[in-house]
């Protein structure tokens, strides 16, 4: 009996070894393809190289080495689920492929293919035969990124649109000061974003000439925020509800950006399409390089709005590390109402503390022309809601006069303000991070005043603007000198307006291709050898 | 009260969102849900069976994961296909022993689970996640695919029988409505389902409806003249005259008395292959091979060449399989029983294994060896050709055929029958579709109206078949 089971199961086994062996056979004399490379690409600069043995469907090579690519009907093509963005010209749709693509993606395609328009054309990966090497998009939800799981612990309003959030996270985590993580949002909260308001992006989006990416189930959407803390048990993170639109702001019923702390009355309504203590969330990283330098130096911190998260851990690192140089903190907020109460009193302490420490906060003004010394309503309130010791210190340290009517401190922006602090002292460190208009111009000034070396300002750059930009303000700073050695009639004026010119109307709207040619322009001017200021003039004017 | 609700939502959007049977655009997995639903018990049974298999046999390639991706892809399908063939046998196996009276009914349909697209599909893709992940994304397809089984059946049986689960709900005076449980009805039930159900899902936001088609209907007509092979474009003179020519030689034939052998053949065949082609259709009677015929044939090209590979594959493979069953395992059995005090028949228990394995490395072989080969057919064909590897229709042919004893001709003619009959009823289909019946504005709504055109399709064959000839 037992004899004649194990015969029979050997039986079968052998009838499914000569077939794997015959299809083994075929293979190996005909069907063997060559190395091949698979190049990876992803936001975040994410790249890599694989080598793979060509032949094989593009769904089945990158399944094998681990990339889940979504497919329903497991390379049937018959459910459409497993498009990629190629870079490389594997050829047209197949026949079967056709009907799963719109009309705009056919579009897009052809032009790519016929014209070459375009850096690249979606198919579904497995009708694409790899035969050559080839270049893909992925999206991040299919990379082999760590991923990490965390619940929100807490949940606390720091001001009218700050809110810390604070996650546990599931998995051990660690981190390095300054480093920054990417939340997955939940879907079901993001869809009703979507349904909401929708079509006010979508109108927001075709004014500002932007791509509108409508909501697609099963696409994760990640939103990254820098860890405000130096440990790695609990993260703390700042978010700030920002409009989508910088001209209609949250409380005229502007459309507030997608994110954790997304819409003032999700907040008050507690609603469930928001993150609460207790949710789960999902997120990846840590990310970035904006960390403190190892060797000692003089540093300056320069935070604003939500912004000040990054900074916030790397301050609690310098003092954790027990360093005594000179530390500047410059705190750009528009009221009084916007610095957060939970900190200020750490920084009080450590400035009465630490003498090397210098917290300066200050206020720009809502809006144009109002006056943040003067403090409003809100501001009051704040201030005299705030605890006994808050109060105490603020006096003490004098930031408000006694009566609590009269903000004390620096009034402006924080550009300008530099000289009143600083030295010229090339090796002193910038560490910023904060909105862009700030960002630049307070690059600008230290450029300019204090003479700080390229190499010594570092910043995180979010938007991916901001590293040209830095390399603008040097090459206009090498211009200025140009203008000085020439000895030009009114240099000082000239240099003035193409600053003007070169932040105001091109860096901050982001067009830094324009802004290159506009330097490019004025250094031919100055190579010409006459009429230099006339031609000045006539471009200055044509810019402005 | 807002957890709650929300949880409500995300459940239900769990299971109905992207449901393959109900609210998808592909239709995968539609074979089985057509045939089985007309009583309850018969969906549950197919439903639970799907959520064993796929469960398990991942559970067990899991641990293989790496082997499995190592082996590359000319093994990778291979293997699951045995892994899951064997789960199926399992799972047969005990629904005939405790419940035989549904394991009659659907029988053929539990066997035809190992070339469920949703289970390999699932299972491939499962590979590549962490296991628990993978194992919340079966749940997710299966339980979905079974909870759309069950609404189905929920309004085929009380309208065709008048009962539930074999409990009377509706008085016997209730108009029986006999459609509804016939294979017909499957299509008119599922179409008609996926329109009632389509509002509701929009409205509570189970579907999310973004893929709007509506410019797409120049860019078909456009394309499809350009593309059209000269090969297909047949006259209708010639068409007529091929006909004519066909039927003479079989007239001659038939009544060739002389030559008594070859009578006697296509006295037995021609029903046969008749009955197979029209009357006894894998796709209209049988309900089969729907998800790639469904998707296939939005294009007349597409549908040509697909339906082209089914038939060749269909018929090699169904022979090779006639031949390995019964050489090759039968032979195994008699020796085996020979030697052993009890009779072990092999062929009761590993047929669908044996059958799926030699599929597959069939289909992968002459892949291989066009690609080398013939670069031109497989351009033509090639990719078609593996896209079959996985369809119910190649296994159905084998499995409906060979264990019941037929000879090597009857099946191979049969399994030509079937191959044939998916050629036409796809080219048919994918014409009827270039004219755009009712304008559906969807993908899904498209869908929808291409399985009533089946259901409409496979009415007229019943009727014909009806008719009697022989």
């Amino acid at each position: 009996m037992t004899t004649s089971i194990i015969l029979s199961i050997a039986f079968i086994i052998i009838i499914m070894l000569a077939m794997a062996g015959l299809s083994e056979l075929t293979y190996q004399f005909f069907g063997k393809g060559k190395k091949l490379k698979l190049g990876i690409h992803s936001d975040d600069d994410f790249e890599k190289m694989l080598t793979i043995e060509g032949g094989d469907k593009l769904l089945n090579t990158l399944q094998n080495k681990g990339y889940h690519v979504p497919s329903g009907c497991g390379g049937n093509a018959t459910c459409g689920q497993c498009k990629i963005k190629l870079y490389t010209n594997m050829g047209p749709y197949s026949p079967t492929e056709t009907p799963l693509f719109d009309r705009k993606s056919r579009e897009e395609t052809r032009k790519f293919l016929e014209k070459g328009i375009g850096d690249g054309y979606t198919r579904l990966s497995c009708q694409v035969r790899v035969d050559k090497d080839m270049d893909i998009f992925l999206p991040k939800s299919t990379l082999q990124v760590k991923k990490y799981s965390a619940r929100v612990i807490r949940k606390s309003q720091l001001t009218s649109d700050k809110c810390e959030i604070s996650l546990r996270p599931l998995q051990k985590f660690n981190f390095k000061p300054g480093q920054y993580i990417q939340i997955g949002l939940p879907e079901d909260y993001v869809e009703q974003h979507y349904k909401k308001h929708g079509e006010q992006i979508n109108c927001f989006c075709k004014e500002t000439g932007k791509d509108y990416i409508p909501f697609t189930p099963g696409i994760d959407l990640y939103r990254a925020y820098s860890i405000a803390t130096i440990r790695n048990d609990i993260i703390k993170l700042i978010t700030r509800t920002a409009p989508i639109n910088p001209r209609v702001p949250v409380e005229k019923g502007g459309v507030p950006c997608l994110g954790p702390n997304c819409t003032q009355e999700y907040l008050q309504e507690k609603s469930i399409w928001n993150l609460w203590a207790g949710e789960k969330v999902r997120f990846t990283g840590p990310y970035g390089r904006f960390c403190l330098k190892e060797e000692k130096h003089q540093a300056v911190f320069v935070a604003g709005g939500a912004g000040l998260a990054p900074i916030l851990a790397l301050l609690d690192q310098w003092f954790a590390e027990g360093r005594k140089e000179k530390v500047y903190f410059f705190l750009g907020e528009r009221r009084f109402q916007d610095i957060p109460m939970q900190y200020i009193l750490k920084w009080l302490h450590w400035q009465k503390i630490h003498h090397s420490f210098k917290f300066i906060p200050v206020m720009s003004g809502a809006f144009r022309g109002d006056n943040p010394a003067e403090l409003d309503e809100i501001d009051k309130e704040r201030f005299t809601n705030a605890s006994e010791e808050h109060q105490r210190d603020i006096i003490e340290q004098g930031y408000i006069d006694k009566s609590g009517e009269k903000w004390l401190g620096q009034v402006g922006f924080i550009g300008p303000l530099l000289t009143n602090y600083l030295v010229h002292d090339p090796k002193t460190t910038f560490y910023l991070c904060g909105p862009a208009p700030m960002t630049v111009t307070v690059i600008d000034s230290a450029a300019n005043t204090i003479g700080i070396k390229k190499e010594n300002i570092l910043f995180d750059d979010f938007t991916g603007t901001l590293t040209p930009s830095l390399d603008l303000i040097y090459q206009k700073l090498m211009i200025a000198k140009m203008f000085k050695q020439l000895g030009l009639h009114h240099a000082d004026k000239d240099i003035e307006k193409m600053t003007t010119i070169l932040i105001i109307k091109l860096i901050l709207r982001d067009k830094i291709d324009e802004s290159y040619t506009f330097l490019d322009k004025i250094k031919e001017i100055l190579a010409q050898q006459s009429d230099k200021e006339y031609h000045l003039d006539k471009l200055f004017k044509e810019y402005e | 009260m807002n957890m709650l609700a929300r949880y409500i939502r995300l459940v239900s959007k769990f299971f109905l969102r992207d449901n393959y049977i109900v609210s998808a655009a592909a239709g995968l997995g539609f074979c089985s849900a057509l045939a089985v639903t007309n009583k309850m018990e018969n969906s549950l049974t197919m439903g639970v069976g799907v959520v064993f298999v796929t469960c398990v046999s991942f559970c067990l390639v899991y641990p293989f994961k790496k082997l499995i991706i190592a082996s590359g892809t000319h093994h990778k399908i291979t293997l699951l296909m045995i892994i899951i063939s064997i789960f199926v046998t399992i799972f047969s196996l005990i629904v005939q022993a405790t419940i035989p009276r549904i394991a009659l009914n659907i029988k053929a349909y539990i066997d035809l689970i190992t070339t469920n697209c949703i289970v390999l599909a699932v299972i491939a893709e499962g590979l590549t996640f962490g296991f628990w992940d993978a194992q919340k994304k079966i749940l997710k397809a299966c339980l979905g695919y079974s909870i759309a089984l069950i609404f189905l059946a929920l309004m085929r049986e009380p309208l065709g029988f008048g009962t539930l689960l074999n409990f009377r709900i509706l008085p016997d005076s209730f108009p029986v409505v006999v459609l509804m449980i016939t294979p017909v009805g499957g299509f008119f039930a599922l179409a008609l389902w996926r329109f009632m159900l389509r509002p509701l899902f929009v409205k509570t936001g189970v579907v999310y409806q973004d893929n709007v088609l509506k410019e797409e209907e120049e860019v078909t007509d456009a394309e499809t003249p350009v593309k059209k092979k000269p090969a297909f474009k047949m006259s209708g003179k010639l068409i007529i005259i091929i006909v004519l020519g066909v039927l003479l030689v079989v007239s001659l034939v038939t009544n060739i008395k002389a030559v008594t052998s070859l009578n006697s053949q296509f006295q037995i065949l021609l029903p046969i292959f008749l009955s197979a082609i029209f009357f006894d259709g894998i796709v209209l009677s049988k309900l089969l091979g729907i998800c790639p015929l469904l998707n296939k044939s939005r294009q007349v090209d597409a549908a040509w060449r697909m339906g082209l590979a089914v038939v060749i594959v269909v018929t090699l493979s169904t022979s090779l399989n006639w031949l390995v069953y019964n050489k090759l395992l039968i032979g195994a059995s008699n020796y085996l029983s020979s030697i052993s005090p009890v009779p072990i028949r092999l062929e009761k228990i590993f047929y669908l294994t044996v059958f799926i394995v030699t599929i597959a490395t069939f289909v992968q072989i002459l892949g291989v060896l066009l690609r080398r080969f013939a670069m031109d057919t497989y351009q033509q064909m090639g990719q078609f050709l593996e896209l079959i590897t996985v369809n119910c229709i190649v296994l159905a042919s084998s499995t409906f055929t060979i264990p019941s004893g037929m000879s090597f001709m009857a099946t191979t003619v049969t399994a030509f029958g079937f191959g044939l009959h998916w050629l036409m009823v796809c080219v048919w289909l994918a014409l009827l579709r270039r004219h755009r019946l009712f304008v559906p504005f969807n993908t899904w709504d498209e869908d929808s109206v291409a399985i009533l055109l089946l259901g409409i399709m496979a009415a007229i064959f019943t009727g014909i078949g009806a008719i009697v000839i022989f």
